[in-house]
């Protein structure tokens, strides 16, 4: 009842609801510098810590009410950073960045639950940047089911390969993998580029 | 002597074995309770055969549960786990199903049933499955 008083009321007033904007990708492409980087430059605020060891984020992280302003427009959104998706967590994986085995294993199943919440929220979210590594090929088993479910239910995407600064970036291959999509190349870690980033966020999202 | 056998009638002696091992006459393990007053035939048959009801049951659920196991597809899990800290994540499974189902090994399957009613699927938990 509330929520359509404030349905109602909004179109009233000609007040658009915030854009959910899901940040997705295999585990360590730069999800969080990317979502940092938004962050930073339009509300002066970081939003989560980044690591070398693969799934840091391991859970949903928000921030609200981002206006993004590019080319003389501008959209409100809540920027959703997601843990990263992959087919398979091990904990050993952990280990060899140093990490006790304790830790690891709590580590790993945390990462898991990430993958199933990350997964829950595409039913929420408005928008999609799927991030890449541009370094590695882009043809795998979590790139592809992504995109094709993202399609299959009509979700705006924006590809983003990240990672450019790196010298065996081929932002080419991911452009050519999934010609069909809205692209963009970056290095969030540099601030390589985002003008282009956010001008595709506010013309296709 | 409170005990008798089911089979074949033996009674047995207070503090017997037979009563765990076995009647030592025929070697079933069904037993009943003699009080100060007799079962005459026709009671000990009835009881003949609910306990064997009981048992037969027991042998439909097996049966029954058997061809539930054997129904199941190969790829029936979202998330199997290796062992402890070992996870492999079938996401196509993980997109397209609900209810969530987890292997924690193999041929054990927890069924995560809120998530086949909940509306709201961001709200899972999984703290009490993996």
């Amino acid at each position: 009842m509330l929520k359509r008083l404030k349905k109602i009321l909004s179109g009233f007033f000609g007040r658009k609801d915030q854009i959910k904007l899901g940040i997705y990708g295999p585990p360590n492409t730069g999800k969080t510098t990317l979502a940092n980087r938004i962050s930073e430059e339009f509300t002066g605020e970081e939003m989560g810590s980044v690591s070398e060891v693969p799934h840091e984020t391991r859970v949903v992280k928000k921030k609200e009410k981002i206006d993004l302003e590019a080319n003389g427009k501008n959209i409100s959104m809540n920027l959703l950073d997601m843990p990263g998706i992959s087919t398979k967590v091990d904990y050993k994986e952990f280990i060899e960045h140093g990490i006790d085995e304790d830790d690891a294993k709590a580590r790993s199943k945390e990462a898991t639950k990430g993958v199933v919440e990350a997964i829950k929220w595409l039913d929420k979210v408005d928008a999609v940047l799927v991030v890449f590594d541009s370094a590695k090929d882009p043809y795998t088993q979590v790139n592809v089911t992504i995109l094709g479910n993202l399609e299959a239910k009509d979700i705006p995407i924006i590809l983003v390969a990240n990672k450019t600064d790196l010298d065996e970036s081929d932002p080419d291959s991911i452009r050519d993998a999934f010609p069909q999509y809205n692209f963009t190349e970056i290095s969030a870690k540099e601030k390589d580029n985002l003008e282009n980033l956010y001008r595709e966020i506010v013309e296709n999202v | 002597m409170p005990h008798k056998c089911l089979n074949c009638g033996k009674v047995l002696e207070e503090d017997s074995g037979e009563l765990m091992e076995g009647c030592s006459n025929c070697g079933q393990k069904l037993f009943v309770f003699e009080g100060k007053k007799k079962i005459d035939k026709k009671e000990r048959n009835n009881i003949v055969k609910d306990v064997e009801d009981f048992l037969g049951n027991l042998e439909k659920e097996k049966e029954v549960k058997k061809r539930i196991e054997e129904a199941m597809e190969f790829d029936l899990e979202s998330i199997k786990v290796k062992e402890p800290g070992v996870y492999e994540i079938n996401l196509r499974k993980l997109l397209d199903e609900i209810p969530l189902i987890v292997e924690m090994k193999e041929g054990e399957y927890y069924i995560y049933l809120p998530s086949a009613f909940s509306k709201d699927r961001k709200n899972i938990r999984l703290d009490d499955l993996i």
